[in-house]
């Protein structure tokens, strides 16, 4: 490919005067020049896509949408549990919301429409879904009464938390 | 609950606050200053006459709301200013976002998907709240904000519910009307269709006020305020009579010609006027007074259900009662009849 096959776009905002005076240059040097017009004020300015409505989403980006729904709000009673515990699983607080703020954002990307399919797809199968199961029946089990054992604590956090860092 | 009298007494409190700050406020104004400022005074005083015991947004009319909807302006900064308050209870929310700062951003994604939305427009600001004395706890109140969001036709859409407990227990929603087929809650005619929507909240959840409205009292009219404070000036009695005392009588009266004996008795004079320029002395009204006041006061400035036209009507009503004779028209059910009028307040004593 040659130089002169290249294909150059600039955006640039110009006035009318100059824009005349551009196309007189670049005529007199023989390039073919191509103006596109464009409304003054958006000019050059990048203009985010829309983000797409919640039933517009792929099913995968759904999925993951409703499991950080739902862990962002276990985190929060996990939270309100671990500190009603003491210690040691008061100590947990911290790594709860934690991993609250990762599921916020990754919610938070797929509701801006960053995510693509194949990627909410590889998120899922990492495990995610596995783990949040695991915490979600660890919180309904504290909400109705029950005790759990340092050891159900452990093993849900720390799936969950691998399942995280993968993400990443 | 407070008596009528003390309620009565703290607006007149009111007014006479309201009052001095004005008059030292138009000291040096202008001449229309002061003649605006003199309007407002008496339209003020009116207002303060007229304070019902229970005066307060829910039974000004006579009605008791159960669920009483708001909307506000300022939904652009999301909820922010619903937690602003110290003593504010956070009840729940449909978004990802844990502070408003983050809830923010998820209301400015529906922004985006709507540019031709103004934001002022598009996120929405409302209140709904309860009467004092019917709190509700803040899962009952999520309910109900989940429930007037079903019923405007926002369900699926952003929300969040913030509670400001206390005397007047309400809670903030700030909703999206981004719907999440891609579509907007419509905002025509929101204000009749957000209050049939509480209407209806309250009723699918069993929330609606039981005891009914307090007794509503009304002003008495300005001329039998003005004869009660001549009379208070000049030291003479009170020609004030009560218009439910009257209306006993008049009750049971079966022709006009008996009605003076009866309010005689009850401690009232009563006398027809007749027009002054007439040849033929025709009747034009009728006047009473508390007996042994000097001045008269005319029926219809005690009480509207005091006039000429009105007794007579309630004469002949009970002249036909007598005879057996029912009235051509039936009475009207229940729910289509109209509330009992009001009891009308007596002329407070000035300086009292």
């Amino acid at each position: 490919m040659t130089d002169a096959d290249r294909e150059i776009k600039l955006t640039v905002r110009v006035s009318l005067a100059e824009r005349l005076q551009l196309r007189q240059r670049a005529f007199s040097a023989g390039l073919p020049v191509a103006v596109y017009l464009r409304t003054s004020g958006l000019a050059g300015s990048p203009v985010a896509p829309r983000p797409p409505a919640p039933i517009d989403l792929p099913d995968p980006c759904k999925k993951l949408l409703f499991v950080c729904h739902g862990s962002v709000s276990n985190f929060t009673q996990l939270a309100g549990h671990s500190a009603a515990a003491g210690e040691p699983l008061s100590r947990v607080g911290p790594l709860l919301l934690e991993m609250q703020s990762t599921m916020r954002n990754l919610g938070m990307s797929v509701k801006a429409g960053e995510l693509g399919e194949a990627e909410a797809q590889r998120i899922l199968d990492t495990g995610l879904l596995q783990a949040s199961d695991q915490i979600n029946v660890l919180c309904e089990s504290l909400n109705e009464g029950q005790t759990a054992t340092n050891q159900t604590w452990h093993t849900a956090l720390t799936d969950l938390r691998t399942a995280l860092e993968q993400v990443k | 609950m407070t008596s009528p009298t003390a309620a009565a007494d703290r607006a007149a409190q009111a007014h006479e606050r309201t009052s001095k700050r004005l008059r030292s406020k138009a000291a040096s104004q202008s001449k229309s200053a002061a003649a605006k400022l003199s309007r407002t005074l008496k339209r003020t005083r009116r207002r303060s006459r007229g304070a019902s015991p229970n005066a307060g947004s829910w039974n000004r009319a006579g009605k008791t709301v159960s669920l009483l909807y708001k909307k506000h302006k300022g939904a652009v900064r999301g909820d922010s200013y619903s937690l602003a308050d110290k003593s504010c209870e956070f009840v729940g929310t449909s978004m990802l976002g844990g502070t408003p700062k983050q809830r923010l951003e998820e209301f400015k994604l529906d922004c985006r998907r709507h540019p031709l939305v103004s934001p002022d427009n598009l996120i929405v600001h409302i209140s709904l709240s309860r009467p004092e004395g019917h709190s509700l706890s803040l899962s009952e109140w999520h309910e109900v904000g989940k429930t007037w969001l079903k019923n405007i036709g926002a369900e699926g859409c952003n929300y969040t519910l913030t509670r400001h407990p206390g005397k007047n227990d309400h809670v903030h929603l700030v909703y999206s009307r981004a719907r999440p087929d891609g579509g907007l809650v419509s905002d025509s005619n929101d204000f009749w269709r957000g209050r049939a929507a509480a209407r209806e909240a309250a009723r699918a959840l069993g929330i609606e006020v039981p005891d009914v409205a307090p007794n509503l009292t009304q002003a008495p009219t300005d001329r039998a305020v003005n004869a009660q404070r001549r009379a208070q000036r000049r030291g003479t009695p009170n020609a004030w009579v009560d218009p439910q005392v009257v209306e006993r009588a008049i009750s049971r009266a079966k022709r006009l010609e008996e009605l003076p004996a009866l309010l005689l008795a009850e401690g009232v004079e009563f006398q027809l006027t007749q027009s002054p320029n007439s040849p033929n002395a025709k009747v034009t009204g009728v006047r009473m007074r508390a007996k042994g006041a000097n001045e008269w006061l005319a029926g219809s400035s005690i009480s509207r259900q005091l006039s000429l036209p009105a007794i007579h009507r309630q004469i002949e009503l009970n002249a036909q009662r007598a005879n057996g004779v029912t009235p051509e028209r039936p009475p009207a059910p229940m729910s289509m009849q109209r509330p009992a009028p009001p009891h009308i307040q007596a002329p407070r004593q000035r300086g009292g």
